[in-house]
């Protein structure tokens, strides 16, 4: 349906230093195709946006790099390793971090002890055998880490409230402080921005611009927000009905006559 | 095999896997409006078919037996469920209905058989085939033939009703408002009011329509059953259960063929049993299990079921956050002192054990912490992995077997008997992570009620299992036995309290350590857990692994505890499994003093019924299934809650203190402040003089109970200082604003009081023990009444002056109330057993050694003082001013704070980079 524009290549051959290298990802639900051989990538330390109206395929891709969804065709590589097979937490490991759309926080759990379970995770040396013996309280590095990122994230107030407690804003902000806390080498954002107020979603964007500075990882943001897709985003891909219609750098993207017309719904 | 063979099952079979798909039908109608997956509806089949039985044996009509069972008592009952407990459930997690409709499970059968048939099986139920004119249209004999078969008229009779019924339901739910609005609301109960639907009302109508499919069934099966026992009806409910998960819990067709298939599967297994001369236990073990085993199945390997969470509610997100855990609220000081009580209570424990209780006690406790390790097993399935196991009697089960038959039949030292026992059941437990690994809430309970129910079925019948009827000597270990400092039954108790401790202290470990921290994760979001790199399938396999492994262990010591273990033994039978379950999870899931308070309470009142009141142990299923029903309150757990409650008084305590120490530097203090402990220490001190006293005297060998003037001396001061105690604070609360009233409440309470004492010690009875009339309790009139004054003007000032001083508090604007009627429940509830007791104890059955009194008189004395505590913490506040007492708690106004300004101006410059 949507026209691809040929000035704006809807994919490019990704460059060898590429760090996520998605090709040819297709999904098919019951015979609907949600996703039509689309073609992504991320270099390291890269701000990318993907974006796309309701319903084009955005979550249904995000699903698939990290292996929620299996797609029925396509290959995802990371870091130069084909990781299309692997389960969700082995990517993890790899260094894929991401947050949700609708919150997804430990409930009954404090702030502190997201971050504490996340750097254990990422960590993996915690057993079984060192719970029996006692040896696994967190120690005094984690707690300094967990401090550090509530420091970083200014959720120092909220530190040892359970996480259903907080509001949706600062949510999103333990589950960026719960992503980062696995030193990811890519962050995987899903519309951070969604159910957030204009000055939420500037605190949000702040915060995350200056620990992308800190920590130079790589960012894939899907996310509905103008506004903040420019802000933060130096390469843009647009998606509708399950196929790329254009990617580039983020002022052509938007330049582009199908993108607004498929998405932004406007001409001026 | 020949075709006439199958011809044979299937008129033989069908009639059964009619009554099945009733009892199918009815679960998936509830299970689809309410959400609640009732549990309880075997034992709602059994309701209308012991109704039945009872009027039919005074000698009603059978037609009007059978309306009322079936037209009006379930029907009746399905509503009660509805409005007195289900509607409060709506919108609540699937493990608070789950564990509702599991107390149901397990009291209902209880209440059935104290109220209607009794304990024992009855024969011979009734049967409605003349009613609808079967009789007469079978042939002379009362069957029917077809061809070369014959069919009962009952059974004709089961296979007319259901299709009947079945057509009737289709028409409703696909022709009638009233079936749309019950398919929609399955969604959102909030989304379909919002609709402009009275979810109400709906909901009232599927609970009594299922209800009445559930008498329905009940009455149908029993002649086929031949008896009304609870357990044939029980079980009925995982038939149904296959059956509707054929139907992937929502086709009332495949529901039906679903159950068809497993009602002529049982009778052709029978069948086939024989003819291919399969092994005794098989062919009686097989038919009995064919639901459960296809209920496993049918859970493991449908696609309907991977990965099935139960259905949330897009409204959810409006309730309120539950309560932070007891000691998020704790601070240091307070933890310390704790922690040096906890350490002196247990020594004065062990020492009581030790020196001071008769081995009968000494038995009883051991019994009680074995008890609490298998409980423990739960505390960590549940409170740690949020997932509910019915199956842990049959973990236990294999701990226990294995123990015994590597001990008793091969002769291997009995601990490392005990040990690869443990061992075993990890790896089972382990193995049956695996296909559990895809199913989630309800599906998994389901599937562990199944697994419990084989082995109890197929494995443990087993004679090389369970070593036939003689069943299996077991021995404790050797170094335990012989002479020497202590009994070798102290010894014993010792062993077991060890192997608790160790246990406990494992299980607080773990909770606090990676696998805990990885749990809770899971538990909170598993995707979210598998994002930062959880490996679920790893921590759910351990789950299961370690629950199982303490379970084991627990089955091994309840083998040495008896000695003598067979296939019947109770702690390894499903349904038994089940209560403890109910048990655990209304006391407290997450903490192990939760296990032991829920272990103690389930020995201290299976003793109490059986063999104080003479009842049927039995009969304290019903009170645990009824305090299954609190969860829904406290999902925390009671103990968890009462916990919490004095915490929070103690904080409040010593906040209002700190605030006093500051007045006081200015000037006198407001008038009415007094610190909680001034209040508190002298209301305990007379009970624990008296204890310290019993003990003394026990010690230096006095096997009686307290005299009378020693009880007086050591409780009046306490007494009369408590009545002191509210009738001055009930005129400082009147003072204040609150009720003037009151006090007419106070003195009719002791006017009541006054007149039950002088009745019960006065007034000729006929007493239900001796038959003759006599007085309740034979003491002199006068301590009657003062003794029923007393209990009657306190137990109206246990309600009364916390609503008082809520009064006072509304009035002021608190934003906290600082207590609430509901803190008279709990004195009331000890004083009410307290009369019970000295009204059984003076009945001249009088123990030698009267140890419970003192210790249930302790505990009221504790539950007493903790009132206190929260009337004086409130009347404190309200002349103190509002403290704030719960850390943590967010103010309404969650608003960002003011560094907002600065960091709006960062956004533009870091995407600017």
């Amino acid at each position: 349906m949507a026209v691809v524009d040929p000035t704006v290549a809807a994919s490019q051959p990704a460059p060898a230093t590429a760090l996520l290298d998605a090709r040819g990802i297709t999904k098919r639900f019951a015979g609907i195709t949600a996703l039509h051989t689309v073609d992504l990538y991320v270099e390291p330390g890269e701000f990318v946006g993907l974006i796309g109206p309701n319903g084009a395929g955005k979550t249904t891709f995000f699903n698939c790099l990290l292996g929620i969804l299996r797609p029925e065709e396509g290959t995802v590589m990371f870091a130069g390793r084909d990781v299309t097979g692997l389960p969700v937490y082995q990517r993890a490991r790899m260094g894929f971090g991401r947050t949700f759309q609708r919150l997804e926080l430990f409930s009954g759990m404090s702030v502190r002890d997201h971050f504490i379970v996340a750097d254990r995770a990422h960590r993996d040396e915690g057993r079984l055998w060192k719970d029996l013996l006692n040896r696994s309280k967190p120690t005094k590095d984690e707690r300094t880490r967990a401090d550090a990122m509530l420091d970083l994230l200014r959720l120092g107030d909220e530190a040892d409230k359970p996480a259903e407690m907080l509001s949706l804003g600062r949510g999103r902000l333990v589950e960026l402080g719960r992503a980062l806390m696995t030193r990811p080498t890519l962050l995987l954002l899903d519309e951070p921005s969604s159910g957030l107020d204009v000055r939420e979603t500037a605190a949000f964007s702040a915060r995350l611009a200056k620990v992308q500075q800190e920590h130079e990882f790589a960012v894939l943001l899907v996310e509905h927000d103008v506004d903040m897709v420019q802000s933060l985003v130096s390469r843009l891909y647009v998606l509708d009905f399950g196929t790329l219609i254009a990617s580039g750098p983020t002022e052509d993207v938007f330049n582009d006559a199908a993108v607004r017309k498929a998405y932004l719904g406007s001409t001026e | 095999m020949a075709l006439n063979d199958w011809v044979q099952y299937f008129i033989e079979g069908f009639p059964v896997g009619c009554v099945y798909a009733l009892v199918a039908i009815g679960l998936v109608l509830t299970y689809k409006t309410s959400g609640v997956f009732n549990l309880a509806f075997g034992a709602q089949a059994f309701l209308s078919a012991a109704v039945m039985y009872e009027l039919k044996q005074r000698g009603w009509p059978t037609w009007l037996c059978f309306v009322v069972s079936v037209f009006i008592v379930a029907p009746l009952f399905g509503l009660l469920l509805d409005r007195a407990l289900f509607r409060y459930m709506r919108n609540s997690s699937w493990v608070v209905k789950l564990v509702s409709s599991l107390g149901l499970f397990v009291a209902l059968p209880e209440i059935i058989k104290a109220l209607l048939t009794g304990v024992k099986p009855q024969f011979g139920p009734p049967s409605i085939a003349s009613l609808i004119g079967m009789k007469d249209l079978a042939g002379s004999d009362g069957v029917f033939q077809i061809g070369d078969y014959v069919v009962s008229a009952d059974r004709m009779t089961i296979v007319v009703v259901t299709l009947l019924s079945v057509v009737l339901l289709g028409v409703l739910f696909r022709y009638t408002a009233l079936g749309l609005q019950m398919r929609a609301i399955v969604e959102s109960f909030r989304m379909v009011e919002l609709a402009g639907v009275d979810s109400e009302r709906v909901s009232m109508a599927a609970w009594m329509l299922s209800s009445f499919l559930a008498g329905l069934a009940g009455v149908l099966i029993a002649p086929d059953l031949g008896s009304i026992d609870s357990i044939p009806f029980t079980l009925l409910l995982v038939a149904a259960v296959a059956a509707a998960a054929f139907g992937r819990l929502t086709s009332i067709p495949f529901a039906l063929l679903g159950a068809a298939i497993l009602g002529v599967g049982q009778r052709a297994i029978i069948g086939l049993s024989y003819e291919y001369k399969w092994p005794q236990n098989i062919q009686t073990g097989v038919r009995p299990a064919l639901p459960f085993v296809a209920l496993f199945l049918l859970l493991i390997f449908l696609p309907a079921f991977k990965g099935r969470r139960d259905v949330t509610d897009p409204l959810s997100g409006v309730d309120p956050p539950p309560p932070a855990m007891a000691h998020e609220y704790k601070d240091r000081s307070l933890a310390k002192t704790s922690r040096i009580a906890f350490y002196v209570f247990i020594a004065a424990f062990l020492l009581l054990v030790m020196f001071a209780m008769s081995d009968v006690w000494v038995f009883r406790f051991t019994d009680a912490f074995t008890l609490a390790i298998a409980f423990l097993s739960i505390t960590v399935f549940t409170g740690l992995g949020g997932q509910v196991s019915l199956g842990q009697a049959a973990f236990a089960g294999i701990g226990g077997y294995t123990t015994a038959n590597l001990a008793a039949e091969n002769h291997w030292p009995v601990l490392l008997a005990l040990a690869l026992g443990v061992v075993f059941a990890v790896i089972v437990g382990a193995l049956l992570a695996v296909p559990g690994l895809r199913l989630g809430g309800i599906f998994l309970t389901l599937a562990t009620l199944a697994f419990a129910l084989m082995a109890q079925n197929i494995v443990f019948t087993n004679a090389s299992v369970a070593g036939g009827p003689e069943g299996l000597d077991v021995p404790r270990p050797s170094f335990l036995n012989g002479s020497g400092f202590l009994g070798p039954d102290q010894r014993y108790f010792l062993f077991v309290f060890l192997c608790f401790a160790v246990v406990g202290f494992l299980v607080i470990f773990v909770r606090g350590g990676t696998t805990g921290r990885y749990f809770a994760a899971l538990r909170g979001s598993e995707t979210a857990a598998a994002s930062i790199g959880i490996n679920g399938t790893r921590q759910r396999i351990l789950l299961f692994a370690l629950s199982a492994g303490i379970a084991g262990l627990a089955g091994g010591l309840f083998a040495m505890n008896s000695s003598r273990i067979d296939f019947q033994t109770q702690e390894y039978q499903a349904l038994f499994g089940a209560a403890w379950v109910v048990l655990v999870v209304s006391l407290g899931s997450r903490t192990v003093d939760g296990a032991v308070n829920a272990a103690i309470s389930f020995v201290l009142f299976q003793w109490l019924l059986s063999d104080y009141f003479g009842m049927e142990a039995s009969i304290a299923l019903i009170g645990f299934g009824f305090g299954a029903i609190t969860y829904a309150r406290h999902p925390e757990g009671i103990v968890e809650f009462r916990t919490r409650v004095s915490i929070l008084a103690q904080r409040k305590a010593k906040l209002l203190k700190a605030r006093a120490a500051e007045l006081a530097v200015h000037g006198p203090l407001p008038r009415g402040y007094l610190p909680t402990r001034n209040v508190t220490l002298p209301a305990i001190a007379g009970p624990l003089v008296l204890l310290l006293a019993v003990i003394v005297r026990r010690i230096a060998g006095s096997g009686e109970g307290a005299p009378v003037p020693l009880i007086v001396i050591c409780l009046a001061p306490s007494v009369l200082f408590a009545l002191v105690y509210i009738v001055m604070t009930n005129r400082r609360l009147v003072a204040m604003g609150g009720f003037t009233w009151s006090w007419s409440v106070l003195a009719a309470g002791g006017v009541l009081g006054v007149a039950a004492g002088w009745f019960l010690t006065a007034v000729n009875v006929r007493t239900p023990d001796f038959g003759s009339p006599e007085v309740a309790i034979d003491a002199p009139v006068w301590v009657g009444i003062i003794v029923g004054l007393i209990c009657g003007f306190a137990i109206a000032a246990f309600f009364m002056v916390p609503v008082s001083a809520e009064a006072v508090a509304r009035q002021r604007d608190f934003r906290t109330h600082p207590v609430t009627w509901r803190a008279g429940r709990g004195p009331t509830l000890w004083i009410v057993l307290g009369t019970f007791f000295s009204y059984w104890a003076s009945k001249g059955w009088v123990p030698p050694f009267l140890w419970p009194l003192y210790l249930l008189g302790l505990v009221a004395a504790i539950v007493f003082v903790q009132w206190i505590g929260e009337v004086q913490g409130g009347v404190n506040e309200l002349v103190m001013g509002e403290v704030d007492v719960a850390p943590g708690v967010p103010l309404a106004e969650d608003a960002l704070p003011e560094e907002l300004p600065e960091l709006a101006e960062l956004a533009p410059a870091g995407g600017g980079d």
